[in-house]
């Protein structure tokens, strides 16, 4: 006979639901994570192939404003592309992937266990380096001449300004550093119901 | 130290675990770490069960030792 505890799985009616929205989450942030991966893979091979056999620029929209057009750019200038959108992508990939696992956890029924905290805690590092990375990146990419203020369309559009950067980098600050603290909070809670699960 | 002489009233009383747990409504498994006295607690809805089905007192279940 086993020789641990075994904790009631005494979960209320509503966390059923909860289960199901976690699965329609992990499918949204699959595809989020699809979509992020086809970026991240197009940056390199824009940066070889930098125009259509027509003649058209091939583009990377980082933002609304941050739009990369590697038609335009020299090899030297195509490869501060690349890594500005990797700095940009890579950390964003990160965040989405471990949120994806933890909606799995929760779709699984796991819930204050050390694997979903564990989640979430490395998500939020993610979502907060989300933010400074895509400022780095925007940095280092007009630095290098990736990225001008000529405004043109298929060249850049940036503003010059880190406030312009799209809402959704900069709520990556916002919601990264809240999750972090919410991770705690829940490894505080996972250690109370394992302690109760102790008590028979 | 706290002590579980459940396996003692047990046997005085010709039950098995399996049955004990089936009655009291927990696991056999929780009911044989409460017997090797490896929980961190004892609710008193369960110590109740447990002396309702074995018809004894906290006591006959519980022994301190010291040490």
């Amino acid at each position: 006979m086993s020789q641990t505890l075994t904790i009631p799985s005494t979960l209320s009616p509503g966390f059923t639901w909860a289960r199901k929205l976690s699965r329609v989450m992990v499918a949204f942030f699959a595809i989020a994570l699809l979509l992020n991966l086809t970026e991240a893979i197009s940056a390199p091979l824009f940066a070889i192939f930098r125009t259509t056999p027509s003649g058209v620029g091939l583009g990377i929209g980082l933002t609304e404003r941050v739009i990369i057009g590697f038609g335009s750019l020299t090899p030297w200038q195509a490869i501060g592309a690349v890594i500005g959108v990797e700095l940009f992508v890579l950390p964003r990939m990160l965040s989405m992937y471990h949120i994806l696992r933890l909606f799995l956890c929760f779709a699984r029924g796991e819930v204050f266990a050390a694997r979903p905290i564990a989640h979430l805690r490395v998500a939020g590092w993610w979502l907060t380096a989300t933010f400074f990375a895509s400022i780095a990146a925007v940095w280092l990419m007009s630095a290098w001449g990736a990225l001008s203020t000529q405004g043109d369309a298929g060249h850049f559009r940036f503003p010059g300004a880190v406030i312009g950067l799209a809402l959704i980098f900069r709520s990556t600050l916002f919601t990264g550093f809240p999750v972090i603290i919410a991770a705690y909070v829940m490894e505080e809670a996972r250690r109370i119901a394992a302690d109760h699960a102790e008590i028979i | 130290m706290i002590v579980v002489n459940l396996d003692v009233m047990l046997a005085k009383r010709k039950m098995r675990s399996k049955e004990l747990a089936e009655t009291i409504g927990i696991t056999e498994a929780n009911l044989s770490l409460l017997k090797s006295s490896k929980v961190k607690g004892v609710r008193f809805e369960t110590l109740d069960k447990i002396c309702a089905a074995l018809e004894c007192q906290p006591g006959d279940l519980l022994e301190y030792r010291m040490g």
